[in-house]
């Protein structure tokens, strides 16, 4: 069976699964579970198999859909890009669905079940459907879908008016900026007769250049949307706390990610060559969003809305260095574009994992002490170990903390920003730095917003009377959050299997082979830059750690006595109580102080940017309103009017 | 590329050897200079490691409040620390430990530390170290970026991010070394040192007074072995800061070679040099006070704004004239 049959077969599990969950709903709803979890496990397995095959051949495959329809045939491509983004999406998929036989059991056997996993099913079979598409109308209809399903999942929980208005910004937001990428497809159809991918390739010497900047900004509003690029990411943090958790690790883990995939496959296959400042744009946007969206994460203290508020921090991330990567390119340095384009797609699958990771250990979190908000939890250590310890694994894999995965990426970045000092652009020189000591300080952030989630969650006393009772939670549950845990330390202590993939795909992007002096991967090194700029070991690290950890344990452990007292906490004299603790708000405080100018809360951007055109638009349409009169001989007069307007604008 | 080499390991069994015994001497050599610049007559110069045998002969309390979180802290920060001296370049600058990574991994393994002792602060449920454990966050993502951006200047200046390199590198500029970005990005990476350390105007080490401490309010709950673990990990940090300071202020003198020959004249021009440090970080705490909590984000703005002048005029330098 070679890579296609694969595919083929594992789309037709998606569809299977789908249908069987739905079917089953009404028979037996653990049924339901139980078939969905089964099909879309082997259906997600394939996929992965297929797309991991395709990355190491580096093949390219184009399906022809037979179906006929006037925008030109309908055809998926499937090249290492695309084959990314099918093994992203896969990989992320198996632990979620063993997690939700747990998650569901626990929280939604008494509503429809089977809705929600067939829904589950179409979502994921949609995200991979759109990063094969190669045909722009068969990726509107894509993409359109994927935000239609996942508007379904966001408003699942019907009951919540939260919901309900979650689910409204969503809908309205996204398709704000599929509007966009359809404006682009038109244009672009207009150039070349065709919606078809094939034909859009390099268009980019053809298109006038005040038309490829609007392009470009056409780009960056669609899929900046998507991604939640600051000050379109307003949607973000309603959607994701709104859907179940599951959903919510799977639309923060990937659905997000293909703007990324967007990003990737329009900027560098339409619209080169393009010119340099165009990537510092977005870098610059990028980075903004970086620190914007930590400092609003730092002061929230809903679990879910500030894993949203780092989902938006990751996602300038990701863009920073594919930003770069945009000047590296034009200025004509492929393999340091390579190189930045490599460094944004591991953090990409890095921050799938841990954001994965920490968005079931919040559903946990949810399922067990019946609120968001972490202010009525703490002490959960005792009650859930297994949990805590997950949440800790991802909570350092996203402060970017040695040895885990968000390290090496990070590192990555930090690299690819340092090396400008290769080209010859002055602006480059000293914002790539400076780029890079924010980045160090998004990532400081990012720790002080993580260790007052953790120990706001799961450290000294428990807050408040649900958290008392809470309780560990399923074995499947568990081990959806242990695979992804240990995919974290994985991908952390040997990032060789990851980086590797990588360089194919950046490879076809750039067109470029990354030289081995210059990029340098193997077991136990990752080796950047010339004359030995920087040099990493992660296993190294990791092995010197342990030791050196187990060794000054067991010197302790032989030479001293390592018994201990217990008493209760000094407290002034008196007993110790959860009201004298710390709580998340007041752990943040000192940072909402500091950054006080920066802080300004959700309503800065309705107040500024959305109300101003919600009411320059309404107040349009009162404008335009006395039109519509009733009467139907004004009526008759318009259609005249428009008659001879037609005849005269037909001579002429 | 062979690198497990007995070398290699000789020179990490040194590095940290000398990590390890030199650190509690230089917490008291400063506490000893600032009582004589203070007029009073200090501690004996053995009593930091008085303290370290004092705390690890005594009863360990733990408050009932705590997890395994607490207790596997200490070894943790001491861990992160003892890697991160492998990094920093004391004596032997030999570039044999290049591979384990440059001033990413250095700083990032400080904040691996720094995490879990700020989770084990909020442990025990006590205001004041929840208080302290905030704080400390607070100054960090202040500090950060003003290290990342000074170590960065050198770091483009040398066209390496790892540390040997750089060293070796300024020391090859002779006297030209002194041009106006090095001494910003020095004078930058000098204030984030002194913050990083947790010292005056940051953060006072001697205060006895709660409520304004904050590295040593995280270690109220602390006591006996645990304690000890964590007072030895924050001293040899303290080392390895003013190690990197000293050998980029002043980057002559080191070792090429493991010979004892070259060893032992390295040395002690090694410890003159972190003495010196010492006396100026002294100076400058005797000097000024501990500034309110809240101002010290000014102070760390004007060091990040040095940076980039400093980034800006090097790179001017390099290439002769701004231009895009």
């Amino acid at each position: 069976m070679n890579e296609t049959q694969l595919l083929q077969f594992s789309f037709l599990f998606f569809i299977l699964a789908t249908i069987s969950s739905f079917l089953l709903n009404n028979f037996s709803k653990k049924l339901s579970i139980f078939s969905s979890t089964i099909f879309g496990i082997i259906a997600s397995a394939l996929c992965l198999l297929s797309s991991a095959l395709i990355l190491i051949h580096r093949s390219k495959f184009i399906f022809n859909i037979p179906f006929g329809l006037p925008f030109g045939r309908l055809e998926l491509l499937i090249d290492p890009l695309a084959a990314f983004f099918l093994m992203l999406i896969s990989m992320l998929s198996i632990p979620v669905l063993i997690y939700s036989v747990g998650y569901l059991q626990a929280e939604y056997i008494e509503k429809n079940v089977g809705v929600l996993c067939a829904l589950y099913h179409l979502f994921v079979l949609s995200m991979l459907l759109v990063v094969c598409a190669a045909n722009g109308f068969l990726f509107l209809f894509l993409w359109e879908s994927m935000t239609l399903i996942s508007f379904a999942l966001v408003i699942f929980d019907t009951n919540k008016a939260e919901s309900k208005n979650a689910g409204f910004i969503y809908l309205l937001m996204t398709h704000i900026g599929s509007a966009f990428i359809l404006f682009i497809f038109l244009i672009l159809a207009k150039y070349t007769g065709s919606f078809s991918f094939a034909s859009f390739h390099n268009i980019g010497h053809q298109l006038p250049g005040a038309l490829k900047l609007i392009l470009f900004i056409f780009v960056l509003i669609g899929f900046g949307t998507k991604a939640g690029l600051i000050p379109l990411h307003i949607w973000l943090p309603e959607a994701h706390p709104a859907a179940p958790s599951h959903i919510s690790a799977l639309m923060s883990g990937v659905m997000i990610k293909t703007a990324v995939y967007g990003i990737l496959r329009f900027v560098f296959d339409f619209l080169s060559p393009f010119p340099y400042w165009w990537g510092l744009i977005l870098a610059g946007i990028s980075i903004l969003t970086a620190i914007l969206g930590m400092i609003y994460a730092s002061g929230e203290v809903d679990i879910k809305r500030m894993l949203a508020f780092s989902s938006i921090e990751n996602m300038g991330i990701i863009l920073l260095p594919i930003g770069i990567g945009m000047v590296f390119f034009s200025l004509g340095q492929k393999e340091l574009a390579g190189i930045s384009i490599i460094a944004g797609l591991l953090h990409t699958i890095n921050h799938s994992l841990f954001k994965g990771l920490l968005f079931m250990c919040a559903g946990s979190v949810i399922s067990v002490t019946h609120t968001r908000n972490m202010e009525k939890m703490g002490g959960l250590i005792k009650l859930m170990p297994q949990t805590s310890f997950f949440f800790l694994i991802g909570a350092l894999a996203i402060s970017a903390f040695p040895p885990f995965n968000g390290f090496i990426s990070e590192w990555l970045i930090f690299q690819t920003l340092l090396s400008s000092f290769h080209i010859h652009s002055q602006a480059m020189k000293i914002f790539s730095p400076i780029c890079a000591a924010l980045l160090g300080f998004t990532g400081a952030i990012c720790a002080a917003t993580f260790v007052k989630a953790f120990s706001g969650i799961f450290l000294a006393m428990p807050r408040s009377h649900t958290a008392l009772h809470a309780h560990n939670v399923s074995y499947s549950m568990r081990l959806g959050m242990r695979i992804l845990a240990f995919l974290c330390l994985c991908l952390g202590v040997i990032p060789f299997f990851g980086l590797t993939l990588l360089e194919n795909v950046s490879e076809s992007i750039v067109s470029a082979k990354i030289k081995s002096n210059l990029f340098n991967v193997n077991k136990l090194f990752v080796n950047f830059g010339p004359d030995g700029f920087a040099y990493l070991s992660p296993a190294l690290v990791f092995l010197l750690m342990t030791l050196l950890l187990l060794l000054v344990y067991f010197f302790f452990k032989f030479n001293t006595s390592m018994s201990f007292r217990k008493e209760e906490t000094w407290s002034c004299g008196v007993t110790p109580k959860p009201e004298y603790e710390y709580t998340p708000s007041g752990y943040s405080q000192p940072l909402k102080i500091v950054f006080s100018e920066m802080h300004t809360p959700e309503s800065f951007y309705h107040k500024y940017i959305y109300l101003p055109l919600v009411n320059g638009l309404i107040g349009f349409s009162h404008k335009v309103r006395p039109m519509q009169s009733g009467i139907l001989q004004v009526y008759l007069f318009y259609i005249f009017i428009t008659l001879i307007l037609c005849l005269v604008w037909l001579r002429l | 590329m062979k690198i497990i080499t007995l070398q290699t390991i000789c020179l990490i069994i040194l590095q940290l050897l000398v990590v390890l015994a030199l650190s509690p001497f230089i917490n008291t050599l400063m506490k000893k200079l600032k009582a004589i610049l203070q007029s009073r007559q200090g501690p004996p110069l053995m009593q930091g490691y008085y303290d370290l045998l004092k705390y690890f002969h005594k009863e360990t309390v733990v408050s009932n409040q705590t997890s395994w979180v607490f207790l596997v802290t200490p070894f943790i920060v001491f861990t992160s620390v003892l890697v991160a001296s492998l990094i920093v370049p004391t004596f032997v600058t030999i570039t044999q430990l290049y591979f384990l990574g440059g001033i990413i991994l250095l700083i990032y393994l400080f904040g691996l530390g720094r995490f879990f002792m700020c989770s084990a602060a909020m442990e025990p449920g006590s205001g004041f170290c929840g208080m302290a454990s905030s704080r400390e966050m607070m100054l960090s993502m202040l500090i950060e970026p003003v290290m990342l951006l000074s170590l960065f200047v050198l770091t483009l200046m040398a066209g390496s991010t790892n540390l040997p390199v750089i060293v070796s590198w300024l020391s090859s500029q002779g006297i030209n070394l002194f041009t106006p970005g090095y001494v910003l990005a020095a004078i930058s990476l000098l204030i984030a040192g002194i913050a990083e350390m947790g010292r005056v105007p940051f953060d006072n080490p001697e205060t006895h007074y709660e409520l304004t401490m904050i590295h040593e309010g995280m270690l109220l709950e602390y006591s006996g072995k645990l304690l000890g673990l964590m007072f030895w990990a924050s001293w040899i940090k303290q080392l390895l800061v003013i190690s990197l300071l000293a050998n980029l202020f002043f980057p002559w003198g080191y070792s090429l070679s493991l010979h004892w020959s070259n060893i032992l004249p390295a040395f002690v021009f090694y410890l003159i040099k972190i003495f010196v440090v010492c006396i100026v970080v002294v100076l400058i705490e005797t000097m000024i006070a501990k500034v309110r909590l809240f101002r010290v984000k000014d102070i760390l703005v004007a060091s990040f704004v040095i940076s980039i002048i400093a980034l800006v005029i090097s790179i001017h330098k390099s290439t002769g004239g701004l231009s895009l």
